[in-house]
């Protein structure tokens, strides 16, 4: 459910966006969501409202704190209004010269 | 690849940078004109990064990065990653310090990774700009400040 940013946040609800180089989801303001759902429920819509095609390996960070995605918000610590940051994480490297 | 192609592709992947995410991260996009890109990134209590990519013929080939202190000089020192994405010994190619990592042209380039092309790469999720550059800064969160 969209949130208007003015409005409180109801009980029980987090008003959350989920930011990516791609883009926000949502594409505006934020979505409420209950406060003991998966975070990976608003991470699998976000990634497919942004055609992002696999996540595999992403990462999910609020305020640089690593998040779980196969828990609540609640068991996250997040409450009330949060961006979450979703992105790759570093790949490989390791060339000597 | 055609430059008007490579530009509309370039434009696409850093105009969507969303201001939202540049606060949480603390990215300062210092220069957003084809070919390059050029940010900033902050953090408490490290040394400031400035990357610059140089991102001509955009996909056809990945980015080339280059590391600078925050005033666009040298670095001083090199970020020690623990993953060695980030390397003080130089390039062969250009002699200086680079990010050796998949989606970096130095890295591609490099003798050591030219079996593993960037056409295995290029069309896959998180090696558009923002996913390369995303990888660079977490890259440089992990190393000592």
């Amino acid at each position: 459910m969209a949130h208007n940013e003015k409005d409180d946040v109801p009980k029980n609800h987090v008003a959350v966006v989920i930011a990516t180089t791609a883009g926000t989801w949502p594409l505006s303001g934020s979505e409420l969501v209950p406060d003991h759902q998966k975070l990976e429920v608003a991470l699998e819509k976000a990634a497919k409202a942004l055609e992002i095609t696999n996540t595999s390996g992403w990462i999910a960070t609020a305020g640089g704190r690593k998040l779980d995605p196969t828990k609540s918000y609640l068991e996250n610590q997040l409450s009330n209004r949060c961006t979450i940051d979703f992105g790759p994480v570093e790949s490989g490297g390791g060339a000597r010269a | 690849m055609h430059s008007a192609a490579a530009k509309a592709l370039f434009l696409r992947d850093v105009d969507r940078f969303p201001e939202v995410l540049l606060q949480e991260r603390r990215w300062t996009i210092l220069e957003r004109e084809y070919p390059i890109l050029e940010v900033l990134f902050e953090a408490d209590a490290r040394v400031p990064l400035r990357v610059r990519l140089t991102c001509e013929e955009w996909n056809a080939l990945p980015p080339s990065i280059k590391l600078m202190s925050k005033g666009g000089g040298a670095l001083a020192k090199m970020p020690t990653a623990p993953g060695a994405q980030l390397h003080s010994v130089p390039h062969p190619a250009t002699g200086l310090p680079f990010v050796c990592m998949v989606g970096t042209r130095e890295y591609h380039t490099h003798p050591v990774h030219r079996g593993d092309a960037w056409d295995n790469y290029r069309h896959a999720s998180g090696y558009d700009i923002g996913g390369i550059l995303t990888r660079v800064w977490r890259a440089w969160l992990t190393a000592l400040p």
